[in-house]
């Protein structure tokens, strides 16, 4: 008798984590005492990561409510599951193209680490998510900068060069050289990277493109349907060649340089439907550090716009949780308004 | 006999402002079990506040290690236990600006995101709230909210009979998307001083605002850069005695702003006021500002040119003069700005 409850006590178990597909964050009322289900989020990401991270369950769905959340240490987004044909999410609980969706809604990302916690190649960085898979996605959120303002600062970072697959959708990466400092929104070596419906607003590079292992072509990166506004550096950057490189469906906008390309790159790259408007500079290709060669390379455009100037929607007079909804997207009548491109796969 | 007792008092008292308990604060590897020594720091300024009033009686200095300190929920400055109110708390950087070493990577940031408040009868998000009198914040920087639509106050007193806040040497540093700043200082009643600060970005940069009997005294700014806000110094309620000496406003769109119903004849000194869209400014009965010509003293006051600062480099260094005016440039040599002694 004593047996067959305790195998009853079991199964019960494993059908409970069987029906709670993911586990949920939440930063107002979650413990991380708690399993992480919705009626019990656990408190932080770090926490949900862990879970995701080991082999007692079978979790590898992240969903973060609305809320602040601030990452003392770079999280690591990684699994010692087995992932034949899963991936990782790690995605914010109201999504953008959700009917109850508005921008307060977006889970907040912040990073407090400390300064020159990873030590890169030749300098220090400081990451927030540390994306140490293949086949991940990261899904509906804010990054702000960090607030120290000389720092490398990351919020999304892949540094093995063996990784493929990481797909970063309707993230919102906002800046300020000053106040918040976002070096890069996107930091990837490897394959398969594609930002896909974000917008990069004043971060000083949106997505690097770095490098592979053995000097090895990249495959399958790119960027669409996205916006990139004032970037103090590049537009984007493509550090070592290329092949199927995407980059499609974009607006970039009041930029220093739109695309930043190393020298010994020489892959000829293909732009179509986007809008590109009022950059200082077109190309550019580093000679050393900062400086900038800006005579240009060989690019292909198919339906490209350059006249115009682009219009975004303002946050407006502060009024207490009304951001417009389409708050930094391109409004009705700008050039580029037509493409779609923003932080929602269907228009609102 | 009356001299030694003279002799003792006097002895008593250097002992007490001698001996001002000093509690640190690391929030990158303090623990709030800790004692609070520089070895064994605390984490959060919260503790620290708990702690107060059973360790002193005395002047007490809460000295932060460099970092970033994250306010979730607004901090009430005042001791939770026994603390005579004529003592001083200082909130203070443990490195401060005109020491050797300094830079601003070293200066702790106090991240003001905390849950919604209804300081001043208005929803809003308060950083510090100062409750007590003779408080004094020392080598800070502060930058603002992620929800750029909140009204975000990193420093707020929002009663009037607390008197005595002194803020130098600290920066406030807002954007309006990313990390918005709606008021740096915002401060009802009496004897506010704020010295050798840096405001950049902040909607509006200082506001001494109302008293709780007509007139508001004593209150300072000084030896103060504000760049880019909407309003850079706005004065509500009638003030005497008020300082306004060696600033620089630049950039702003309303350098000065009263209101329309107070009458103090203000004096500006020694400062650099320079390309900003309106130098004197009335909010008007319905509160909406209009630029005017109302009386005020001037006297050495430079209203032509345009100011730089030195900017941010990304890199492992960080210029000392970072968002002062580049050195040989017009307001290097007035002295506003984080250092009380020339860099």
């Amino acid at each position: 008798m004593k047996r067959k409850l305790f195998a009853a006590l079991l199964t019960s178990m494993c059908l409970m984590n069987a029906n709670s597909q993911a586990v949920y964050v939440d930063s107002k009322i979650g413990k991380d005492v708690n399993q992480g289900s919705k009626e019990a989020p656990v408190y932080s990401i770090g926490r949900a990561a862990e879970i995701i991270h080991c082999t007692d369950n079978d979790l590898c769905l992240m969903k973060i409510n609305p809320g602040i959340y601030v990452l003392d240490e770079p999280v690591s987004i990684s699994t010692k599951k087995p992932m034949e044909g899963k991936r990782i999410i790690v995605e914010a609980a109201i999504l953008p193209d959700d009917p109850d969706w508005i921008p307060e809604k977006m889970p907040v990302i912040i990073s407090t680490s400390k300064k020159g916690d990873l030590e890169g190649l030749d300098y220090h960085f400081v990451a927030a998510l540390l994306v140490d898979a293949s086949r991940v996605t990261i899904r509906g959120l804010k990054f702000p900068g960090y607030a120290y303002p000389n720092t490398r600062y990351f919020p999304i970072a892949r540094f093995d060069m063996s990784l493929s697959d990481l797909r970063v959708e309707q993230c919102l990466f906002v800046g300020d050289e000053n106040a918040s400092h976002l070096q890069v929104g996107v930091m990837a070596h490897g394959d398969g990277v594609i930002a896909d419906h974000c917008i990069f607003y004043n971060v000083r590079n949106s997505v690097v493109f770095w490098m592979s292992s053995g000097g090895r072509v990249k495959k399958g990166n790119g960027i669409t349907n996205s916006i990139i506004y004032g970037s103090t550096q590049s537009g984007i950057w493509t550090a070592s060649a290329d092949s199927g490189f995407v980059f499609r469906n974009n607006i970039v906008a009041n930029c220093l340089h739109f695309w930043i390309k190393n020298g010994n790159n020489p892959t000829v790259y293909s732009i179509e439907n986007c809008f590109i408007s009022n950059n200082r500079y077109f190309f550019a290709i580093p000679i050393d550090d900062d400086k900038m060669n800006t005579e240009g390379f060989e690019i292909r455009e198919y339906n490209v716009q350059k006249e115009g100037v682009l219009l975004l929607r303002p946050k407006g007079k502060a009024t207490h949780y009304d951001l417009p909804v389409d708050y930094l997207h391109a409004i009705p009548g700008s050039p580029g308004y037509e493409l779609g491109a923003g932080l929602f796969k269907s228009r609102k | 006999m009356r001299n030694k007792i003279a002799l003792i008092i006097a002895f008593v008292l250097i002992c007490k402002i001698g001996s001002a308990k000093d509690l640190y604060i690391d929030y990158n590897l303090g623990l709030d079990s800790n004692v609070g020594t520089i070895d064994k720091p605390l984490k959060t300024i919260n503790e620290a506040l708990n702690r107060i009033g059973f360790i002193s009686s005395e002047s007490v200095r809460l000295i932060l290690l460099p970092g970033i300190y994250y306010i979730d929920e607004t901090i009430s400055i005042k001791p939770k236990g026994q603390f005579p109110n004529t003592n001083r708390l200082s909130i203070e950087a443990l490195y401060l600006p005109d020491d050797e070493n300094w830079n601003p990577g070293l200066m702790p940031i106090l991240l003001t995101a905390a849950k919604s408040d209804t300081a001043f009868d208005f929803v809003n998000c308060v950083g510090l709230k100062i409750e007590m009198s003779h408080v004094s914040l020392k080598g800070l920087k502060f930058t603002g909210q992620p929800y750029p639509q909140m009204y975000c106050f990193p420093i707020a007193r929002d009663n009037p009979k607390f008197v005595d806040l002194e803020i130098s040497q600290c920066m406030f540093v807002g954007n309006n998307d990313a990390s918005s700043i709606q008021v740096g200082i915002i401060v009802h009643g009496s004897k506010t001083v704020i010295d050798h600060c840096v405001f950049y970005g902040c909607n509006n940069a200082v506001v001494f605002f109302l008293s709780n009997n007509g007139e508001k005294r004593n209150n300072e700014i000084k030896n103060t850069i504000i760049y880019n806000s909407n309003q850079a110094v706005w004065v509500s309620d009638a003030d005497s005695g008020f300082v306004f000496d060696h600033n620089i406003i630049t950039k702003c769109r309303h350098a000065f702003v009263k209101n329309h119903y107070n009458e103090t004849i203000y004096s500006l000194s020694s400062s650099i006021i320079t390309d900003n869209q309106n130098y004197l400014t009335t909010s008007d009965a319905s509160g909406k500002l209009v630029s005017d010509s109302y009386k005020i003293n001037e006297d050495n006051l430079i209203k032509e040119g345009s100011i730089s600062l030195v900017q941010v480099e990304v890199g492992e260094s960080f210029d000392k003069r970072y968002l002062h005016p580049v050195n040989g440039t017009l307001g290097s040599e007035l002295g506003a700005g984080l250092f009380k002694y020339k860099k």
